[in-house]
């Protein structure tokens, strides 16, 4: 029933996909990717675990993750990734598990007690700089865990300078990250004692970075300096990982009826449209399409969605 | 989605039949009232909700009804999940009619059922006898301005048919005048239908 709609997801999504990943890594200076460095804050590990959803599509994306793991392996997060993982079901196991096994190959062993049952070998050659590039802006993200260290803070720095200054709760930042409200509010309070960000004193309480301060602390450039954006990458790139893995239920051999499926793509609305409006990424209304609409609505958003990339990466 | 004709009606037990496959688990209801008499095809008019009046299980090979209460932890699952799906009221499949069994079914009710399946979903219908006999119960209940009236009406019972639901009903209240209530609501039935005496 739903064939030829999820055929065109799976372009739609995969291609989109796809062009994110070479983009974001071009921005890290990977290895055969010549083009232009993204224009917003590139999220490691949700690049990654879109990368390892493709791979089917674009076999290359494999080197660069595999090159990550060894050079980029402690500026990634263990616990963000297997947050954001979360989202990406239902490859998450199998993406964590992966990278996992590529990183403690290349002998960064906090990677180890995810490591998978060893069904993916590490690649012989080892391709590509000893080092990421973090120097472009939208390396922002992984420069600042190098700066400060893989935690919650550089985390937090990192959103509220790609917010441009805007004011944002505990809530929002924790949304935006995938950590817990209490690790938030936690790093972001000692971060304002430390006088790095701005507290405001209501409750429920929100922070601010002086963003154009501290992109000319950075040298990040632009006049006035400025950060890159925050896209809510882990949002986006989990729904496009969503999409395909819905148009591939479509056709499985198990695939269930089609008012579950339809259900499913509602779920998948649902679950990111809060991220959605958040990113002000102009989604049709879940709402609008009832029953198995709710493919079409699939459809219509999922298009929406990749043509904001396109013009947001 | 509120007025729901027999064709959304079909799609929504479908829904719920598939959700239970996906689940790997099955369930059998049996319905009554509005919602039962436009899958069947009985009435043409649109209903809100759909009313489940048992639970059925099978042993040794036959089909026994039990109160629908509570009803299983996967149905209930499916029916907010097809709830969301199609905008309805969370209450769109329930339980209300359940106090009937305080009083008792109409007699032959449990023997009666014709059941249809909708993916792992069975669902039974009490047959005619006993839905006129629910619906002149309801209409007496709440009078001649009610769906249930209209319903009956829809139904175009035989004389037979309102004389043995009439005689089911008078046993339902022993309140004095019950017996003359249930009567004269089977006269204007009557009369309506333009049936002389």
């Amino acid at each position: 029933m739903f064939e030829k709609c999820s055929e065109e997801i799976a372009e739609l999504a995969g291609a989109a996909a796809v062009a994110a990943c070479w983009a974001q890594w071009a921005g890290l200076g990977a290895p055969a990717s010549r083009r232009t460095a993204p224009a917003s804050i590139i999220d490691v590990e949700a690049l990654i675990l879109l990368s390892l959803r493709v791979t089917a599509r674009e076999r290359r994306l494999q080197d660069l993750v595999a090159w990550w793991a060894r050079v980029g392996s402690v500026v990634t997060s263990v616990q963000r990734f297997r947050s954001v993982a979360e989202s990406f079901e239902p490859t998450a196991e199998a993406g964590l598990a992966t990278f996992a096994t590529l990183a403690v190959g290349a002998g960064d062993r906090r990677w180890l007690p995810h490591v998978g049952p060893g069904d993916v070998a590490p690649p012989t050659r080892e391709k590509g700089m000893d080092a990421p590039n973090l120097g472009e802006p939208c390396a922002l993200w992984p420069r600042l865990r190098a700066g400060l260290g893989v935690g919650a803070k550089a985390d937090v720095l990192a959103f509220l300078l790609g917010s441009g200054g805007a004011w944002a709760s505990t809530r929002q930042i924790a949304l935006a990250l995938g950590y817990s409200t209490v690790a938030v509010r936690a790093a972001a309070s000692e971060m304002a004692l430390a006088r790095f960000i701005t507290e405001t004193g209501d409750r429920p309480a929100e922070y601010s970075a002086r963003a154009a301060s501290w992109a000319a602390l950075l040298d990040l450039g632009g006049s006035p300096p400025a950060a890159p954006a925050w896209r809510f990458w882990a949002d986006v790139f989990a729904f496009l990982a969503g999409a395909l893995a819905w148009s591939g239920s479509v056709s499985a051999p198990d695939a269930p009826g089609p008012h579950v499926l339809a259900s499913r793509a509602r779920d998948l609305l649902e679950r990111h449209a809060r991220a959605f409006a958040l990113a002000r990424v102009p989604v049709p209304e879940p709402a609008g399409h009832t029953g198995l609409e709710a493919a079409d609505g699939l459809l219509s958003t999922t298009g929406v969605v990749a043509e904001w990339v396109r013009e947001h990466l | 989605m509120d007025d729901l004709d027999s064709g959304a009606l079909e799609e929504l037990l479908a829904a719920l039949g598939e959700h239970l496959a996906a689940a790997g688990e099955a369930a059998a209801i049996v319905v009554v009232g509005g919602g039962a008499l436009s899958l069947r095809g009985w009435v043409d008019g649109t209903t809100n909700d759909i009313d489940v009046i048992a639970r059925a299980r099978t042993e040794d090979g036959r089909r026994v009804i039990d109160p629908p209460e509570p009803l299983p932890a996967g149905l209930v699952e499916a029916v907010g999940r097809v709830a969301r799906d199609y905008g309805l009221a969370s209450d769109w499949l329930n339980t209300a009619v359940a106090e009937q069994w305080l009083t008792g079914l109409p007699p032959g009710f449990a023997e009666e059922i014709e059941w249809r399946r909708f993916g792992s979903l069975d669902v039974g219908f009490a047959v005619r006898g006993s839905l006129v006999a629910l619906k002149l119960f309801a209409a007496v209940d709440q009078g001649p301005e009610s769906v249930h009236f209209q319903d009956l009406l829809a139904l175009d019972p035989t004389d037979g048919e309102l004389e043995t639901a009439a005689d089911w009903v008078a046993r339902q209240d022993p309140a004095p005048g019950f017996v003359d209530l249930v009567a004269e609501e089977v006269e204007r039935v009557r009369e309506v239908l333009g049936r002389d005496r």
